[in-house]
């Protein structure tokens, strides 16, 4: 039985457009800008049950991140329908200013919090979040005195002990220093073996083949179900693209011209 | 919105956290750091009495004696509200990442501001009460009075924080018009001024400003005298309902997607 469900889902944004200038080379004194909504997702077929790792694929990261904030009821769907579990836990990155002037031990707290645990599931996850994130040694520092990579780490670990039976990982799946990477793989097979239903959003072809068991690419118009083999596929073509672009930029910054010394 | 109450309640600790956060933030960069939240507005007070007692001499019989712990009693509480008015309507901006990807309940984000505002004001208790004493004014019954004040302009300042937070993402320009509200309100209050200033026919309508009421909840502990007939706080206290209404209709209004508009 499936815990979660996309049925030809669609889901609009608001993006501003520049509007035009009445005279040209004078500025527009009101707002410059107007709300245009395009579609975020269209035509989303996707499914997972217990025990199953979906890949979320997409080349822009606002798409997988709206389609996971679906199913974690932060947003409406605007066309087609969707079954989500009364409670599912999103991980996101989270960002410096979130947690700035906290402890370590605070960080866990809030980020907890802020992923949605109630106060008693806080204090009872904070021990093993602390030991699976490698921050247990260093309950008391402020967090601004500890290497960045250890944030990503806490907010993976928080995912891993939710108490919900849906986590997604909004790139935040393969995180953390050199050591704590591999980790993160065993730690998401033992919570699929587990019985619980996670979504990855990753542009790690290494990630997918080791851990998913379903892949869906999010596309503006149409999305598609693919197998992890082809998931993977299109990362590693995407990073390929993505590098030959990259270089073929480089080449025209070179040719540019300008004064050499 | 029901839910909502439930999940605050569940979540207060956090919440606490993340007030206390904000309050590191707010001082950090001062080398006297939260010195500033109580010292502040008492410099202020310490002005405005200088100004009122000494320059406009004339005008001595604006308020009530002792002058200076009148002007306290008024600009400590007026602190929190002026806070509260021009924080909010940034709020969904500030904390819009977020808002975005956090389940908790999205009247959390302008709430920060209020309780940030509530526990500097809480915090500058002692301050008015030790001036209470210095100058040789008198607590009296009307103290009984000050919880309740306390919880009326916690829910004058929630009220508000929601109402603006919701429009500004509407409307951002309410951000230009917050100050020029809290200069309205700090000139429209009874901070520096009593009702006793005005002819009788027009006191009951100066409580159709919420604050008004409020002022006078605080200061019946000094001067009892102030408080006046129960209708005109009725008037105040339902201003803030209507306050309270608005801000919860425009964040959970029919229609509302207030993580979409982001």
């Amino acid at each position: 039985m499936s815990l979660a469900a996309f049925e030809h889902a669609g889901m609009q944004g608001i993006r501003l457009t520049r509007k035009k200038q009445f005279i040209k080379g004078v500025p527009r004194m009101t707002s410059t800008h107007a709300k245009e909504n395009y579609w975020v997702f269209r035509n989303v077929d996707a499914e997972i049950s217990p025990g199953q790792v979906m890949a979320m694929l997409s080349r822009d990261p606002e798409r997988t991140g709206a389609a996971m904030r679906a199913w974690a009821r932060l947003l409406p769907l605007d066309e087609g329908a969707m079954t989500a579990p009364p409670r599912a836990t999103l991980v996101a990155t989270p960002q410096g200013r979130w947690l700035k002037e906290l402890s370590v031990e605070q960080t866990i707290r809030v980020i907890a919090g802020l992923y949605g645990m109630t106060d008693a599931e806080v204090d009872e996850m904070v021990p093993a979040v602390a030991r699976t994130a490698h921050v247990d040694s260093m309950m008391h520092w402020p967090i601004d005195n500890v290497q960045k990579g250890y944030r990503a780490q806490i907010a993976f670990a928080v995912g891993v002990h939710a108490p919900t039976d849906l986590v997604m990982f909004d790139y935040t799946a393969f995180v953390g220093n050199h050591d704590f990477r591999p980790l993160c793989l065993n730690h998401l097979r033992s919570m699929r073996e587990a019985g619980k239903a996670i979504v990855i959003a990753t542009n790690k072809p290494q990630l997918v083949l080791e851990v998913a068991t379903d892949a869906v690419i999010l596309k503006g118009k149409r999305s598609e179900q693919v197998s992890v083999a082809q998931a993977a596929e299109f990362l590693i073509s995407d990073r390929v693209k993505n590098r030959r672009k990259a270089r073929r930029r480089a080449q025209e910054d070179d040719d540019d011209g300008g004064l050499d010394f | 919105m029901i839910s909502d109450i439930a999940r605050l309640r569940s979540a207060r600790r956090t919440i606490g956290l993340m007030v206390r956060q904000d309050l590191k933030q707010l001082y950090r960069r001062y080398r006297l750091g939260f010195v500033w939240t109580l010292g502040e507005p008492f410099l202020l007070a310490l002005l405005m009495w200088f100004v009122f007692t000494f320059i406009f001499a004339g005008g001595r019989g604006i308020g009530l004696q002792p002058f200076i712990v009148f002007l306290i009693t008024g600009i400590y509480p007026f602190q929190w509200l002026s806070g509260t008015i021009r924080k909010s309507p940034r709020a969904f901006r500030r904390y819009g990442d977020v808002l975005q990807t956090s389940p908790l309940p999205v009247v959390v984000w302008p709430m920060r501001s209020v309780l940030v505002g509530m526990v500097e004001f809480l915090t500058s208790l002692p301050i008015i009460v030790a001036f209470i004493f210095v100058t040789g004014a008198h607590l009296t019954w009307g103290t009984v009075l000050f919880p309740v004040a306390i919880a009326m302009q916690l829910l004058l300042c929630v009220g508000l924080a929601m109402f603006e937070a919701g429009l500004a993402l509407r409307w951002p320009d309410i951000e230009v018009f917050s100050s020029l509200i809290t200069r309205a309100l700090f000139w429209g209050s009874p901070i520096i001024w009593s009702q006793k200033n005005f002819p009788e026919w027009l006191q009951k309508w100066l409580y159709i400003n919420p604050f008004h009421g409020i002022l006078d909840g605080y200061r019946a502990a000094v001067w009892p005298n102030v408080l006046t007939q129960p209708v005109n706080y009725l008037i105040s206290l339902s201003v803030i309902l209507v306050i309270f209404v608005a801000g919860l209709a425009m964040m959970y209004g029919k229609g509302n997607r207030l993580r979409a508009m982001e």
